[in-house]
C-alpha cells in the first residue's frame, strides 16, 4: 500500500498520509517517500493528517526531517490534527515548529498567500 | 493482562492500538493519548536500542487497567537504558532553528510526562519498567 497520497491546490502539494497509525512501523516509508517529492521540487507542502489517529516520536521525527529537507525556502503546514496526534505535538512543542491549522482549505491558503 | 509482544516495530504497533483501547474508563481523553503515546516509546525504545533492532526475545506487558489507578510493568531482556538518560532534561530547542530541530530524543520526556510513577530495574536477566498512572 502506497504510504501517501498527493494532490495539488494553488500551486502547494497536499499530502495525506494514508495509515491509520504513523509510527517507527510506518515512519521509514512515509518518511522516504515525502523526501523523494521534496527532491522532486515540491517544497511548499501540507500534510493532511485525517487519517492518522496515532502519532510517536518516530513519526513526528519523520516530520520533522521532511522539513529540513524542504529547507529554509520552503514551508510546510499541517492540519486536521486531532485527538493524540494533536497531543503529541503539544508535549514535544512542535506545535511550535509546525503551523497548525483546522482545515486543510486554510492550510493551503497560508502556504498559497 | 498480561501481553508478550514480539519485537519487532510492526507487532509493537499493533500492541500499542490494543492498549490504548484497554485503557481505564476513567481516564481523561489526554492522559490517555499521553499514555498511548508513551507506551509505543518504551517499546520502540526496546526494540531500536535494547535489541540494537535485530529482533530478540518477546517483551512482557502486564497491564492492569483499575479503576483508581492504571499499572504497568514492562519485561525485556535487551541493553538497559543507561542511568544518565533516565533522569535527563526536557530536550530544548529553538523552533526558529531549522538546522538544529531534533529528530529524536524525546522517548524517555514522554514517558515520565505520561505517568505518576516511573521506576526501573535493570537486568541482567531482565530490566522492568515499572508505570502508575492515577485516574482522576
Amino acid at each position: 500500500m502506497e504510504a501517501l497520497e498527493v494532490s495539488r491546490d494553488r500551486g502547494v502539494a497536499v499530502v495525506t498520509p494514508t495509515m491509520k497509525r504513523l509510527d517507527a512501523a510506518a515512519a521509514p516509508a512515509f518518511k522516504q517517500a515525502v523526501v523523494e517529492l521534496v527532491q522532486a521540487g515540491e517544497r511548499r507542502l501540507v500534510l493532511d493528517l485525517h487519517k492518522v489517529g496515532f502519532l510517536d516520536s518516530s513519526g513526528l521525527g519523520a516530520l520533522v526531517s521532511i522539513l529540513k529537507a524542504a529547507g529554509s525556502q520552503g514551508a510546510i503546514a499541517v492540519c486536521n490534527a486531532e485527538g493524540a496526534v494533536l497531543s503529541l505535538f503539544k508535549l514535544t512543542r512542535m506545535d511550535k515548529v509546525f503551523p497548525i491549522l483546522a482545515s486543510r482549505e486554510e492550510a493551503v491558503g497560508r502556504l498559497a498567500a | 493482562m498480561e501481553f508478550l509482544v514480539a519485537a519487532t516495530h510492526e507487532e509493537v504497533s499493533r500492541a500499542v492500538a490494543r492498549f490504548g483501547e484497554l485503557l481505564p474508563a476513567g481516564l481523561q481523553a489526554q492522559d490517555g493519548h499521553a499514555v498511548e503515546i508513551a507506551m509505543a516509546e518504551i517499546l520502540t525504545n526496546i526494540v531500536e536500542h535494547g535489541y540494537g533492532g535485530a529482533g530478540g526475545p518477546s517483551i512482557r506487558v502486564l497491564w492492569h487497567p483499575g479503576e483508581r489507578q492504571l499499572d504497568v510493568e514492562v519485561w525485556d531482556q535487551g541493553r538497559p537504558i543507561p542511568a544518565d538518560r533516565l533522569s535527563a532534561v526536557r530536550a530544548e530547542f529553538d523552533p526558529a532553528d531549522l538546522a538544529a530541530l531534533p529528530e529524536s530524543g524525546f522517548g524517555l520526556e514522554l514517558i515520565r510526562s505520561a505517568f505518576d510513577k516511573v521506576e526501573y530495574e535493570q537486568g541482567p536477566p531482565y530490566n522492568r519498567l515499572l508505570l502508575s498512572k492515577k485516574v482522576s
